[in-house]
């Protein structure tokens, strides 16, 4: 464990290296990624004033739920940047390279490259949240316990499909608008699931399950999620978690090194 | 002219080569159009009016901005700034074409195929959704909307353009592109129609050419518009369009005594 903390620490070393080569480009990002998330938070903030209440949630509610789907979202991508990467490592045949190394080969491409400027963004979202949180009343602490809960569950589920987003990269080549379908997807939970109607409500709750990722960790902070359902969400997250592995495997078994 | 249609051709066949990367493209589309939609008909369940747009206004205007993203916004001059940086750009400099007809050529093409895919998502989430729009009617306002749409077209070709040219100084040209794709999401009015925002943030908004690009065809569409509104909009539209001409003329030439043809 303490020897993959030490790759991962001088991986992400790397990363930040390059952050610095080009230095322009990162400060543009991060403008970017800012300005996406004051703009909608302010488009939000217009419209849950003027309605006062957005699918039964007040607008300190609904700020929540956006920026937990903030902190998850940046998290991801923070960590599992080298997974947007991974199309040229298998087309260009780099991915035998890795494979001889002797340290397991999904831990590398999984974590290979750390994002920054995702980091950068990370503790501003904390601080918000923890602010929001103390203007909510009737919040406990163990609603509280259960948001941290199923924020790991949901960073659980969110490193399963970049396992699966891998697994099918090697079976296809393709990633690219893969994984931006996943991002896409994951983006409906900017809001309360609530918003959605029925299938689409459903599918996005449990098959994709975008509600438990992102929803569910907010309902059970105001305490309008059920033991059981928590304890289904868990669920849910351990068997997709175990699925993405199997898929894993089955995809590195097929892999031909036809591009090396 | 010929040669320029067979652009336009080639760059179609391009696209039914990439499918599967085509098909994606337009999900991706889609499901960001989903949200939205769903987000406003959440609004009204509890109102019938929000921000001066009825139900059926608000939906129209969020549906179509699939269509008029297709007509707009479709562009391939990313390729310019990539075409300079690798240094592919010579192939063009070389041979008897003007680079920007060229340009504009591909971007006919992204365009035709982006909007014929936006007309059957748009008859296809009409039929599962159900919602209820505005089906214009009036000629005069469907005119003018194709003819705004068109000017916006241009517009964002010259802005396009003007963005890819930061590929003669600097390599780094995807993360200025990245930060031009969010303002151009919020201001051009994807997310929402522009007037909403207060009152002085929509004045200063007007003057800006993204205004132009998305929110103004599509609210001549919906017919809540003044004339004033109209011959004031085509006016600054016309304004950017002529102010920019001449700055992508002179970025261009002045990007051109800069490039050395790196990588070729």
């Amino acid at each position: 464990m303490l020897r993959y903390l030490r790759i991962w620490w001088f991986m992400s070393i790397a990363s930040m290296q390059i952050f610095f080569v080009s230095r322009i480009g990162a400060v543009l990002f991060l403008t970017g990624k800012i300005l996406r998330f004051i703009l909608y938070m302010g488009f939000l903030i217009i419209l849950v004033s003027k309605t006062k209440i957005l699918a039964g949630y007040d607008l300190w509610q609904v700020m929540l739920f956006y920026l937990t789907f903030n902190l998850i979202d940046s998290l991801t991508q923070m960590l599992f940047r080298e997974v947007y990467r991974f199309r040229q490592q298998i087309v260009g045949g780099n991915f035998d390279l890795l494979l001889v190394k002797p340290f397991n080969i999904l831990f590398r491409v999984l974590f290979g490259w750390t994002d920054i400027l995702d980091f950068l963004t990370l503790i501003p979202f904390i601080f918000m949240i923890s602010f929001i949180i103390s203007k909510l009343s009737h919040v406990t602490i163990l609603g509280i316990f259960f948001y941290i809960i199923l924020i790991i569950n949901a960073f659980m589920i969110a490193l399963s499909f970049h396992v699966i987003v891998l697994a099918l990269a090697i079976l296809t080549t393709e990633i690219d608008h893969t994984i931006m379908i996943y991002r896409d997807i994951t983006g409906m939970g900017k809001f309360p699931v609530d918003i959605y109607k029925e299938p689409l409500r459903s599918a996005i709750t449990f098959i994709i399950p975008v509600g438990i990722m992102m929803t569910f960790p907010v309902k059970s902070l105001l305490g309008v999620l059920s033991l059981g359902t928590i304890i289904l969400s868990i669920t849910i997250g351990i068997l997709i978690f175990s699925g993405s592995i199997l898929i894993w495997r089955y995809a590195l078994r097929q892999y031909s090194s036809a591009s090396s | 002219m010929k040669k320029y249609l067979l652009v336009t051709s080639l760059s179609l066949q391009e696209y039914f080569v990439y499918r599967l990367n085509f098909i994606l493209w337009r999900v991706r589309v889609v499901v960001s159009i989903l949200i939205s939609y769903f987000l406003w008909s959440t609004v009204y369940q509890n109102t019938k009016v929000i921000f001066g747009y009825g139900q059926s206004q608000m939906l129209t205007y969020i549906l179509l901005t699939i269509f008029i993203n297709g007509i707009v916004l479709s562009t391939q001059t990313s390729r310019v700034a990539e075409e300079i940086n690798r240094g592919s750009l010579s192939n063009f400099l070389v041979r008897p074409i003007d680079y920007f007809s060229y340009n504009l050529s591909r971007d006919m093409a992204d365009k035709i195929v982006n909007t014929f895919f936006s007309v059957f998502e748009f008859i296809i989430l009409l039929l599962i959704l159900n919602p209820p729009v505005v089906l214009q009617t009036n000629m005069y306002l469907l005119l003018l909307f194709a003819l705004t749409a068109i000017l916006a077209s241009i517009l964002y070709f010259e802005i396009s353009m003007l963005l890819s040219f930061i590929g003669f100084w600097s390599h780094e040209t995807w993360a200025p592109r990245f930060l031009f794709f969010i303002i151009v999401a919020f201001l051009a009015g994807n997310y929402f129609p522009l007037d909403i925002v207060p009152s002085p943030i929509f004045k200063i908004l007007e003057m800006l050419p993204f205004t132009y690009l998305v929110f103004f065809p599509l609210k001549i569409y919906l017919g809540k518009v003044s004339t004033f509104f109209i011959i004031k909009g085509i006016i600054t539209t016309g304004i950017w369009i002529v102010l920019l001409y001449p700055i992508m003329k002179w970025v261009w030439i002045r990007g051109l005594k800069t490039y050395t043809a790196v990588g070729q």
